[in-house]
């Protein structure tokens, strides 16, 4: 639980390589939905895989498939690094 | 707005066959089984959203007459976008007897918790995995059995790349049709949500409408409000107890104080997630999933580095491919429909055909139609097989991925980018793909700028007129100047973009989910031939059917004539129309032609050539060196050539396209708009590099 709270961030600020787990999407978030049907949730593993060349979006492995989005989206989800 | 809730049971038409619809997620390769069952020729593509609305076709499967539906993939029954309501208003309310539900082998977990929603509204489904090859490839194997026993669904195993497994599936479908399967096992919540669940099933008072009460119950405690509006459509007379029923539902959920769909659906990934624990063997010693994934080539692909100059590259490769290779074929379809000519008009006076007449049939007809197969066909037989090729390795939503933050910050979407490359295709079909925009107004702008892609149409005009221009330069150099261009349009309908999102589509960015698929080796063999027969076909079909009539009616333009000078009404046109064209840097002729070019823009160089050839008649050109002197003497230089090539690609789309917004939009507004924006632009630009070049003394 310690780490859990030492190591919480925002989703958009995690860097390449990193993996993490979800601990709460935003009620502003308006694509909460759709983020739990492709399996996006509460407690979902993640890793950040690469960015675009410009920095935004940026590439998840979730599920084993790769889901890119923008940081103004991520930015809703707060996650705690592994 | 769209309804096409209505739409959808319109296409239930059965005829009193059993149907049976393919759902799932996007880039599963429903399209590939599909074909594969029906021997249809769908279009497949490695990136979601390459099926656009349902396909239906008739099969005979091991003896059992049906309509299959390729269904649009979906992520959810709860629809965010047209498609994606397409699909889920299929399923609901045209009843198919059986649903297919494919998944792709690796993405299995995420397919999985569609597949749990889907089961509680169908009850007739097949699973079947598609691409096991890939997963086998990483040593992983899928437990079908216990799949089978965890789910309650039959479970087949498939690779359609592969061809097997094709056989049980059809077994399974003709039996399951004849029989139905057992329904699947219900999925059962944690227990405050089902208290919620059978509460409101009890509160159900209308009559069974084929869609379970515990279905409706569980939908209307998400909140989807889709769901109930679409019901509502289709039953209005139960609009009394649907409306009760939502409100019901609403202050239960209000009552509990939790997001009921926030925890249904976690509660499905949760499920998801540990059956795939289950189901997946992996004889691999490495416990990481992320092994399965190289993103070495992403790396590169995606790089700050690497990644634009790879796109540029990739492009100018491709031109060069195509600018180099389509000589020789055009060279030689010149050369025989010449050669045949003589023999036209010899067997027309056989038969004893007026000479106006033959003449009209030879001059008219024969030599629009030829100079079009002949010019437009060989670049495209080249170009879209290798876009083709692109298209499956999985490379094309990296594209959007890469450009992504270009479209945001114009206010649209990185999925415009698809929709682009869709566009260099045939406007039309750029059009309706952009039905993957879940954004209305990033959709509209999508709309309206596609026609900045130059389609199957125009692209030969580019590259006729750059072979007329750049003819002492190498086929690199010619490709570079095409690369070019093509860059150019690409910023013009970023700026369009964001002028629009500026001015009468106004708002913000919305979200963006990408999905990117693993890269794929391109089956080339099959996607070339089929690319090559399609294309050969689409140019064939155009030139008879569009091009056929208006070399016709540019004939009899250019040959009755009237007034003072008995010039024909052509010429007169032309000369009405070339002060003004004068101001863009082209001719009245020019400009003519594209007026006439609005049914097929491919015929746009024929009639240059037929109104600069003071008989009236397409003469045939041995060389581009010669046709390049008729442009020359008709008052041609660079700047014409650069002018008219800006105009190709920034000018009203053709009639079809504008049909396509029509249907798509339903809005006059829009329609108008898609004709005014890119038309104005055009003239703007042009207006511009006019400025531009005669002060450089052109």
């Amino acid at each position: 639980m310690q780490d859990q709270i030492q190591n919480a961030c925002r989703m958009c600020s995690t860097e390449c390589g990193q993996s993490f787990i979800i601990s709460s999407i935003s009620e502003n978030s308006k694509i909460k939905k759709r983020l739990c049907d492709i399996g996006i949730t509460k407690g979902t593993m993640l890793t950040h895989l690469f960015d675009s060349p410009m920095g935004d979006p940026a590439a998840y492995l979730v599920r084993n498939t790769i889901i890119a989005l923008r940081h103004c989206d991520s930015a809703n989800i707060e996650v705690y690094k592994l | 707005m769209r309804n096409d809730g209505k739409n959808s049971v319109r296409l239930c038409d059965k005829n009193g066959m059993p149907t049976v619809a393919f759902a799932g997620n996007p880039n599963v390769g429903k399209s590939s089984v599909f074909n594969h069952l029906t021997g249809l020729h769908q279009h497949t593509g490695n990136w979601s959203g390459k099926t656009v609305g349902n396909t239906v076709a008739k099969a005979d499967i091991n003896g059992c007459k049906m309509l299959l539906a390729d269904l649009p993939g979906t992520y959810s029954i709860e629809p965010e976008s047209f498609e994606e309501e397409t699909a889920r208003d299929f399923l609901l309310f045209c009843k198919p007897e059986l649903t297919v539900y494919i998944c792709g082998a690796l993405s299995l977990e995420r397919n999985l918790i569609m597949l749990m929603q889907i089961s509680e509204i169908c009850d007739n489904i097949i699973l079947c995995i598609n691409m096991t090859d890939e997963l086998k490839k990483t040593r992983r194997n899928i437990d079908a059995e216990f799949l089978e026993k965890a789910l309650g669904i039959r479970v087949i195993l498939l690779s359609a790349k592969r061809k097997r497994g094709f056989e049980q599936l059809k077994n399974a479908i003709c039996s399951a049709v004849n029989k139905p399967e057992k329904p699947p096992r219900t999925l059962y919540y944690d227990s405050e949500t089902e208290e919620l669940i059978s509460k409101l099933c009890s509160d159900v008072n209308m009559p069974d409408i084929g869609i379970s009460r515990r279905a409706i119950a569980i939908r209307m405690l998400c909140r989807d409000k889709s769901f109930i509006k679409a019901l509502k459509e289709v039953y209005p007379i139960y609009d009394k107890e649907l409306t009760e029923l939502s409100e019901k539902a609403a202050s239960s959920v209000l009552k509990s104080g939790d997001d009921i769909r926030e925890k249904i659906s976690s509660q499905l990934a949760d499920r998801a997630g540990s059956l795939i624990r289950e189901t997946i063997i992996n004889s691999n010693n490495c416990k990481c999933s992320s092994c399965s994934y190289k993103t070495s080539a992403d790396k590169i692909l995606t790089g700050k580095l690497f990644a634009y100059p790879i796109m540029l590259l990739l492009l100018v490769f491709i031109f060069w491919i195509t600018v180099s290779a389509a000589n020789i074929p055009s060279e030689i379809l010149n050369n025989l429909f010449s050669e045949f000519e003589p023999h036209l008009l010899s067997f027309l006076s056989f038969i004893n055909c007026p000479l106006q007449i033959s003449e009209m049939l030879v001059f008219g007809i024969y030599r629009v139609v030829t100079w079009i197969i002949a010019v437009m066909l060989p670049p495209m037989a080249i170009f879209f097989p290798l876009f083709t090729l692109l298209e499956d390795s999985g490379y094309l939503p990296r594209i959007a991925f890469n450009l992504d933050r270009a479209f945001c910050s114009c206010g649209a979407c990185g999925k415009q980018a698809l929709t682009m490359c869709m566009g260099f295709g045939c406007n039309a079909v750029g059009v309706s793909g952009c039905r993957i925009i879940g954004s209305e107004r990033e959709r509209l702008i999508a709309i309206i700028t596609n026609t900045f892609s130059p389609c199957n149409g125009r692209f030969p005009i580019l590259i006729a007129i750059i072979a007329m221009f750049a003819i002492n330069s190498s086929g690199m150099i010619q490709s570079l100047i095409l690369t070019a261009l093509i860059a150019f349009s690409v910023c013009m309908s970023l700026v369009i973009s964001k002028l629009l999102s500026v001015t009468i589509l106004k708002g913000k960015p919305s979200s963006f989910i990408l999905e990117l698929p693993p890269y794929r080796m391109p089956q080339i063999g099959s996607v070339i031939l089929r690319s090559l027969i399609d294309r050969t076909l689409f140019v064939l079909l155009r030139a008879v059917t569009v091009a056929a009539p208006c070399g016709l009616v540019i004939w009899l333009l250019a040959n009755i004539s009237s007034g003072p000078q008995n010039a024909s009404v052509l010429s007169q046109i032309c000369s009405f129309l070339d002060p003004a064209a004068k101001l863009f840097g082209m001719d009245g002729v020019i400009l003519f032609a594209f007026v006439l070019g609005l049914p097929a823009n491919e015929i746009v160089i024929p009639i240059i050539m037929m109104s600069y050839l003071a008989t009236g008649n397409l003469t045939e050109y041995e060389s581009i060196a010669q046709l390049k002197e008729l442009f020359v003497n008709n008052g041609w230089t660079i700047k014409t050539a650069v002018c008219t090539c800006v105009f190709t690609m920034m000018h009203w789309p053709c009639a079809t396209t504008l049909m396509t917004v029509a249907k798509e939009t339903k809005s006059l507004k829009i329609t108008a708009l898609s004709f005014i924006v890119p038309a104005v632009s055009g003239f703007t630009v042009c207006f511009i590099l006019n400025i531009v070049f005669s002060l450089f003394g052109f």
